[in-house]
């Protein structure tokens, strides 16, 4: 037999459930929706109070104030409904939040098996508790790599672009992975700037523009990657956040300037056969990078970090390009 | 290149052409090495250049690898005889050139050679500038000394322009020396000394070659030297062929004395050189600027007697026939070198005094002079007396001086927009223009009008 005071508590505990649905409702509203955890808490709470209601139900025939009463049953039938719809709709939000980050992800283009492969290997090495995680989605909140898209599309009807895209992948690479946020925020902010910068000196500025003009009236050895050529991208970016970790973790930026130095001084200029011009714009981005950990008054010391390291990335990114035979070959017929 | 396998290496130069001038001194060079079969001292050689057309053609004339090119500067169009910006390009693009270097292996050289002319852009200003990167790589990241050997070309008669770029270019050499940071020794070698000499000694193979290639007939002209058009400030394309003719005359004889300077560092089966003599030695024993004199085949008869006067007749043709800038017949020169050089019948020590005093009238009192014998065992080899005159009285170098004391007065004056020729043609102002000129009038001694 259920108590006044029992009846009471299943009123206040109704109530607190709508003030989380409203504060639910208010949060969906002002940041767009919730996560998956939260849905799932929110439905699992309201799936607990109908239990709970429901039990009442079970045991209102025995209460002798309430025995016959069809008004408590009816109310808290009504009370039930209710609460099965709001179970279900937070169910099918749960799903159709679910099935919008799969669109997401499905704008991605179809791995091969060997990506399929990175891929795991790149997850199974985030449950051996590797501080940057990578992720098959992209983490763009500034949205610069449209801004990039936006630079190779203006440029694509006239000059080659497997140089200019190789950079832009490296780029992209770097933001795919999202945890901890705000490091890779400041990560993806700062490689946004330098790469855009890179890129637009390969297609907007002399020498290079001039000669990759050429190259496309040429027409030779395709625009995109492969996917070897991806892969190798992404193992180096993947060598850049565990060395960023590392930097990080030990915290001495004149020790990560004095690495990035010992990068520049051992670049890997190519055969002397390639034309140098154009490595040398990737040389002077990474040197930029150096020389602004260096001398900056307003950078703090992460940040200082984060340069330096992203300048050991181009440089690492210029070794496997002279290693690749395409762009070896791309270098070497551009050169005058 | 490949240095020889046999015997002990020598010690080896890089050599690096920059500008139109200096990489066609290069490919020259490396035409009649692969020809003869010279032995080699250049490990390895770099033909550098803001000119992408002038790039091509030399690799086409002189069948120069891709790998010993570098074009370099943002333009590709070359520095229009403005020596600021060949100046400046090297330094902007030191991390390329530094870069290509290193694939052709320059490290663990002992010197560089820098061919060049003192009058075009590229050059005139990118040698410079290329000394100072050399050495601080060398000097400063290694604790090196390296020799850096500047043979820089005088221009044409007439070519004021030029002139005054070579005021500069002298200037900025010797400046960089006082601070370390410029060429241990300046060889100026005159296009016009080098014409007349070959005009000369080979007036009928001269003569057909300009028929050949320009359509001149020699005897119709009273003044071949003066046929040389002034390219720097631009030209038309019949102008260069004209230019570049005449400069196809002459690099051979450049050539031939860059051969024997560096031939006493080369160890060879049955040659002797006393007292060892090599690049170090030449450029601290020697003033600055040396201008170079190299008479071949020299013919001596020792059992004829009277050695001394036969001695003397060959300094003196040496001197005042076989010059590579014209020096006159008292040049006064500061210090000298000599390396005679033959079968051991004729490349005797015991010459030493006789061909001491017979350089006498050609230096100044107090002059130092430093001897070198290379003698072979076979008598194969010619007889050749290579003499290098330190800071030599050069009548060019007045021409020089005044014909740029002029070109600046000529744009000097109150109009700020004729001024403005200065930075617009050459990159500095009137007062720096003026400073190198001082500057090189008062190294020889000359009063400027």
């Amino acid at each position: 037999m259920i108590t006044a005071e029992e009846l009471l508590e299943r009123i206040l505990i109704l109530t607190t459930v709508n003030s989380t649905l409203i504060h639910a409702l208010i949060t969906i509203e002002a940041e767009g929706g919730l996560e998956s955890k939260q849905i799932d808490q929110l439905a699992s709470g309201v799936r607990a109070v109908r239990e709970s209601v429901k039990r009442t139900l079970g045991n209102s025939g025995n209460n002798s104030a309430t025995s016959g009463s069809s008004f408590v049953d009816d109310t808290i039938k009504v009370i039930l409904t209710h609460l099965k719809r709001i179970e279900t709709a937070l169910d099918s939000y749960s799903k159709s939040r679910e099935q919008a980050i799969l669109k997401e992800d499905l704008k991605e283009p179809l791995l091969t098996t060997q990506q399929l492969i990175t891929e795991a290997s790149a997850d199974l090495a985030g449950l051996t508790g590797k501080p940057f995680q990578r992720r098959l989605s992209i983490f763009d909140p500034e949205k610069q790599l449209p801004l990039l898209q936006q630079l190779l599309d203006k440029y694509s009807s006239r000059s080659h672009l497997l140089l200019p895209n190789y950079w832009f992948e490296s780029c992209r690479e770097l933001f795919r992975y999202s945890e901890p946020r705000e490091v890779i925020s400041e990560v993806t902010h700062i490689a946004g700037q330098v790469f855009y910068n890179l890129i637009r000196r390969f297609l907007a500025e002399a020498p290079c523009a001039g000669l990759l003009q050429e190259l496309s009236r040429r027409g030779t050895l395709g625009n995109d990657l492969t996917s070897r050529e991806q892969n190798q991208i992404a193992g180096t970016a993947s060598e850049f956040y565990d060395q960023l970790a590392n930097a990080l973790q030990n915290n001495s930026v004149k020790a990560s300037i004095s690495e990035a130095k010992r990068g520049l001084r051992a670049f890997d200029w190519g055969p002397a056969d390639v034309e140098k011009r154009v490595v040398g714009v990737v040389h002077r981005s990474a040197r930029e990078l150096v020389d602004q950990a260096t001398d900056s008054k307003t950078l703090s010391d992460s940040e200082r970090i984060i340069h330096t390291e992203l300048s050991r990335y181009l440089c690492a990114l210029t070794t496997n390009l002279h290693n690749l035979p395409r762009f070896n070959q791309l270098l070497t017929d551009m050169k005058i | 290149m490949e240095a020889s396998d046999e015997g002990p290496r020598v010690a080896e130069v890089f050599a690096i052409g920059i500008g139109e001038c200096g990489s066609n001194l290069v490919g020259a060079y490396l035409k009649q090495a692969r020809e003869r079969m010279l032995p080699p001292r250049i490990r390895g050689y770099l033909c550098m250049n803001t000119d992408r057309s002038d790039i091509q053609k030399l690799r086409q004339k002189y069948d120069i690898p891709k790998e010993n090119t570098l074009l370099y500067g943002a333009s590709d169009i070359g520095c229009g005889g403005n020596f600021t910006d060949g100046y400046n390009y090297v330094h902007d693009f030191k991390d390329v050139i530094m870069g290509q270097l290193t694939q052709l292996g320059f490290e663990g050289v002992s010197g560089f050679i820098i061919f060049t002319s003192s009058g075009g852009g590229t050059g005139c200003g990118g040698a410079p500038a290329l000394i100072e990167i050399l050495k601080q790589r060398f000097q400063e990241e290694e604790g090196r000394r390296i020799f850096v050997y500047v043979f820089t070309v005088l221009p044409f008669k007439d070519q004021t322009s030029e002139a005054l770029n070579t005021m500069w270019s002298l200037s900025k050499l010797l400046r960089g020396q006082l601070e370390d940071r410029g060429a241990d020794l300046v060889c100026l070698l005159s296009n016009r000394a080098m014409l007349r000499r070959i005009l000369a000694w080979r007036e009928g193979e001269v003569a057909d070659f300009l028929q050949q290639q320009l359509q001149i007939d020699v005897a119709k002209v009273t003044d071949v030297e003066g046929m040389v058009p002034s390219t720097v400030d631009g030209a038309n394309e019949a102008s260069k062929a004209q230019e570049s003719a005449f400069v196809e005359l002459v690099n051979p004889l450049a050539l031939r004395f860059v051969e024997h300077m560096l031939s006493p560092g080369v160890v060879e089966p049955g040659k002797e050189v006393f007292p060892t003599t090599d690049i170090a030695d030449y450029a601290r024993k020697l003033d600055p600027i040396v201008v170079p004199c190299l008479y071949t085949d020299v013919s001596l008869i020792p059992s004829a007697g009277n050695i001394a006067m036969q001695l003397k007749t060959m300094v003196k043709y040496a001197v005042e026939h076989c010059s590579f800038a014209e020096i006159g017949s008292e040049p006064a020169a500061s210090s000298t070198y000599y390396t005679f050089s033959g079968s051991r019948e004729y490349a005797r020590a015991e010459y030493d005094p006789h061909i001491k005093q017979a350089l006498r009238p050609y230096t100044a009192k107090g002059a130092a002079i430093t001897p070198c014998f290379v003698s072979y065992e076979d008598d194969v080899h010619p007889s050749d007396l290579l003499l290098l005159l330190g800071l030599p009285q050069i009548p060019e170098i007045e021409d020089l001086v005044n014909s740029s004391t002029e070109l600046v007065d000529l744009h000097a004056g109150p109009s700020p927009l004729r001024r403005g020729w200065f930075k617009k043609s050459k990159g500095v102002g009137e007062e720096v223009l003026r400073a190198a000129i001082r500057d090189v009038a008062e190294l020889f001694n000359l009063e400027m009008k």
